[in-house]
């Protein structure tokens, strides 16, 4: 590393000089900031359930689809066109607007060899960045985290926001923070043994979960400690939009500990609800459109300031759906699918490749053309600067969005 | 270990910790008596009935107005609260607790959601009176309820356009486990339960005119198969009784398998045609149970938690709002499972969030002692002054490792003390010292 770290210049201001101890945290942290310390976060929002790609990024030239879907597809008219040959959800004006801002990109057909149709497994190997006959429990966040250096590997550096916390954000050595809401979790501590008993709770018993739950509970205390610093001051609220749903309150949250100045560099959230095997139209629209209000106002808080500088949202689904409506008028389990990637520091926006062919099905399901593990590739080593290769155990080639 | 930890551990993970009606007469028993106890307290018991069929509500609900379906979702809301609630009572007070507790693993096996009050409370029976009986039964009446053919599907997989969803996960989640069949036997299962349905007060129907008649192939057999051909080739298979063994051994004795007690016990279920009371038997009665390296270290999910509080503790009475409250801030509501896999497992329970929680939730229980009213929106209503007129003659560490299955250690005493100090009213010490052992990390254990 070319960069003097925070540990590094401290000892050597100590012995260099007493005029360190006169340093303010504050100049410390923007002399230690470098072009790799740029405080860069990745948002991702993941739709659970098996969202259905086709009626999202709606390939609206293509006769095939309408073919397959005489009842579900949504109506050429409908569609807010955006190339000749795709376009967006009627319900999806935010994203519509985003990418013709060029801050968006879509990738289409994005899977892994051998797709398992299963949601839990499929979710698992997105989430792990596993091959599809390979059984990982650590995530693909949760290496990032192990990976980085001693002074940076806290649980707050990754964030879920929700009641839960998923395998995604697992590590070997260390585990996301998972809350609903910064201040809550604070007060939350205020009373009881809590933190009197994570003084007292040292060593390892030999019973693993007795060592899990004491050191989730010192991580715990140590990381409130550090986000209540920071955002002690200001009032994070979870949106002004009630009833605009979980995921709106949820990037609400997320903006406001970004523009606290948190340290934190991957935000993780969750809309669910997408398994849509009977009357798929209502039940997708209205999550659609839950997706599109609350990213639209996500972005629009960090536009003020220039914090979406910073940031990149990408936003996935276990599996895509099959192509052909099942006679529910829902949709089956499918395969690959289009993820959306949102930010400023896009290198190529709108369409990334060609729309999902629908001649060359495998069992009905689109094939993948990407896999998944390079989008992740190409934002860990040039969005989060990390090392994409050790953190994914194998080389999958860079992709050029960003 | 002594016999009072030996108990501890049995209470642990064939029922949901100590009850409050026996405190004082564990002590009395070894846990090798205990084990035939608990088995035949098991065999009498009640269905739940929190819940009437409601027949004014028409089959297909596109005939009611806007006004009479949210008139129907909020009764059948109340209702399925209702029932939550009466479950939870169950539970906690009844005697024929190893049942309850059986039938909470199944409800988290068989997972399913309805918005139909009946129906949830129907398929909660079944798994209730086939809890310790044999798991074929079960997995045909589980398969044939209201709620799961919903919940699945298979109300729409029809010969010309089959459903899949029933099929596929009676193999990857009820029987065989994951990988262990192909995409073409889910093709043909589905096939074979085409026709599968129900009528509007919810009984098995088999539509015949919906049903697949041609030739399935199906894991290596060929025939004209019906629903029940598939369910007796599964349980044929023995990955079967593997997959529901280990399940059950990774939720009663340890999350980390000892591969030789697992094939014994394995075996003695298949060979005794899925016999449920004698799987358990076996593991409850065996030595292997008892190993150091099976003690205390599974987590408890949410409803055992709460369950946990509720037979350890004399409570007055059930407030359903706060009990569901409770539910959701710990991340489980019965009835209510997150997706078809069921709840999360293990150490899946505890992240920050839900630590400060689990740590928290005890406290608002002494307000009921002190008389203040302002927790009362997540509690329980706990009755402090019976609570130490049972304990009072009790040595506190004995009722430390019933409750802990240890004695707190110096330091945690001192800490403990500390916060006692402040009172001087006995049945108040008393309740705020067993609040903190309900708050140490080991309680989160079973």
């Amino acid at each position: 590393m070319k960069n003097i770290n925070r540990r590094t210049f401290l000892q050597r201001s100590i012995l260099t000089s007493a005029g360190a101890m006169l340093l303010s945290d504050q100049l410390l942290n923007a002399m230690t900031a470098g072009p790799a310390a740029k405080n860069r976060k990745l948002v991702v929002i993941q739709l659970s359930g098996g969202n259905d790609g086709l009626n999202m990024i709606v390939p609206y030239a293509d006769n095939l689809y309408y073919k397959a879907r005489p009842v579900i597809a949504v109506a050429k008219n409908d569609v807010l066109k955006a190339s000749k040959y795709q376009g967006f959800n009627p319900v999806m004006k935010s994203f519509k607007s985003l990418y013709d801002q060029n801050r968006l990109t879509v990738i289409n057909s994005v899977g892994y060899p051998n797709p398992n149709r299963s949601h839990f497994r499929s979710m698992d190997i997105w989430q792990s960045a596993s091959d599809a006959d390979q059984y990982l429990n650590t995530g693909w966040i949760g290496r990032y985290l192990s990976a980085l250096p001693d002074d940076q590997r806290k649980p707050h550096k990754a964030i879920e926001v929700d009641s839960n916390i998923d395998l995604a954000l697992k590590g070997n050595t260390i585990t996301g923070l998972s809350m609903e809401h910064p201040e809550k979790l604070y007060d939350s501590l205020r009373r009881g043994l809590f933190r009197p008993l994570t003084k007292i709770n040292k060593g390892v018993t030999g019973n693993p979960n007795l060592d899990y739950i004491h050191n989730i509970m010192s991580e715990t205390v140590a990381s409130v400690d550090y986000i209540n610093q920071k955002t002690g001051n200001s009032k994070i609220s979870s949106g002004a939009g009630r009833g605009k749903g979980r995921l709106f309150s949820n990037l609400s949250i997320i903006a406001g500990m970004i523009k606290a100045g948190l340290s934190t560099s991957v935000y993780y959230t969750t809309l669910s609800g997408f398994d849509t095997h009977v009357n798929q139209k209502p039940q997708q629209t209205r999550l659609l459109k839950e997706l599109s209000e609350g990213v639209g106002s996500f972005v629009s808080e960090l536009d003020d300031g220039n914090y979406m500088d910073d940031v990149m949202i990408l936003i996935f689904s276990e599996f895509g759906r099959r192509v052909a409506q099942n006679a529910s008028n829902g949709t089956d389990h499918g395969c690959a699918n289009n993820i959306i990637l949102i930010g400023n520091g896009l290198k190529k926006t709108g369409f990334y490749n060609d729309p999902p062919d629908l001649k060359d099905l495998d069992k009905g399901d689109i094939k993948y053309q990407v896999d998944f593990r390079s989008v992740y590739a190409t934002i860990l080593n040039n969005h989060l600067n990390s090392n994409a290769d050790e953190i994914l155990g194998g080389e999958f080639p860079n992709l050029r969005f960003v | 270990m002594n016999n009072l930890q030996q108990i501890h551990h049995l209470l642990s993970r064939a029922a949901f910790g100590p009850s409050f009606r026996y405190l004082t007469s564990y002590m009395d028993h070894t846990s090798a008596g205990l084990v035939i106890q608990i088995f035949k307290a098991s065999q009498n018991y009640t269905d739940l009935d929190a819940v009437v069929p409601d027949t004014s509500v028409p089959f297909n609900l596109s005939s009611l107005t806007e006004e009479e379906k949210r008139a129907l979702r909020k009764r059948q809301r109340e209702q399925l609260l209702n029932l939550n609630k009466e479950w939870i009572v169950k539970m906690s007070t009844t005697d024929a607790v190893l049942r309850e507790k059986m039938t909470l693993f199944w409800h988290d096996h068989f997972a399913c959601s309805t918005k139909n009050p009946f129906f949830a409370q129907d398929l909660n029976n079944i798994l209730r009176r086939n809890a310790l009986g044999g798991f074929g039964t079960m997995l045909l009446e589980v398969s044939k309820s209201p709620a799961m053919l919903q919940y699945l599907n298979n109300q729409q997989n029809k010969a010309k356009s089959p459903n899949e969803n029933f099929a596929r996960e009676v193999m990857e989640l009820f029987t065989l486990g994951r990988d262990n069949y192909t995409e073409n036997d889910i093709k043909n299962a589905a096939r074979a339960f085409t026709g599968w349905g129900f009528d509007r007060t919810g009984r098995f129907v088999f539509r015949k005119k919906q049903h697949d008649h041609g030739i399935k192939m199906f894991m290596g057999y060929k025939g004209d198969f019906g629903g029940e051909d598939i369910l007796k080739i599964l349980l044929e298979n023995r990955r079967t009784a593997r997959y529901i063994t280990e399940k059950i051994y990774k939720y009663f004795v340890n999350e980390i398998v000892d591969p030789v007690f697992l094939d014994e016990l394995s075996a003695g279920f298949y060979n005794s045609g899925y016999d449920i009371e004698k799987l358990m038997f076996d593991i409850f009665s065996s030595d292997k149970f008892y190993e150091d390296k099976n003690i205390n270290n599974l987590v408890k999910s949410p409803a055992e938690l709460i369950v946990g509080y509720g037979r350890l503790l004399p409570i007055r009475s059930y407030d359903k709002k706060s009990i569901l409250r409770m539910q959701r801030a710990l991340g489980q509501v019965l009835f209510v499972p997150p997706n078809v896999g069921g709840w999360p497992y293990g150490r899946e329970w505890i992240n920050s969030t839900s630590i400060t929680y689990r740590m928290q939730l005890p406290y608002t229980f002494i307000n009921s002692a002190g008389g203040k009213k302002k927790n009362r929106w997540m509690t329980l209503d706990v009755d402090w002054n019976s609570f130490f007129s049972k304990v009072q003659h009790m040595d506190s560490d004995d009722l430390a490792i019933l409750i802990l299955g240890r004695t707190p250690t110096p330091e945690e005493k001192k800490l403990i003390f500390v916060s006692m100090d402040k009172f001087s009213y006995k049945p108040v010490r008393r309740s705020i010292q067993t609040i903190s052992w309900l708050c140490l990390p080991e309680y989160q254990l079973a």
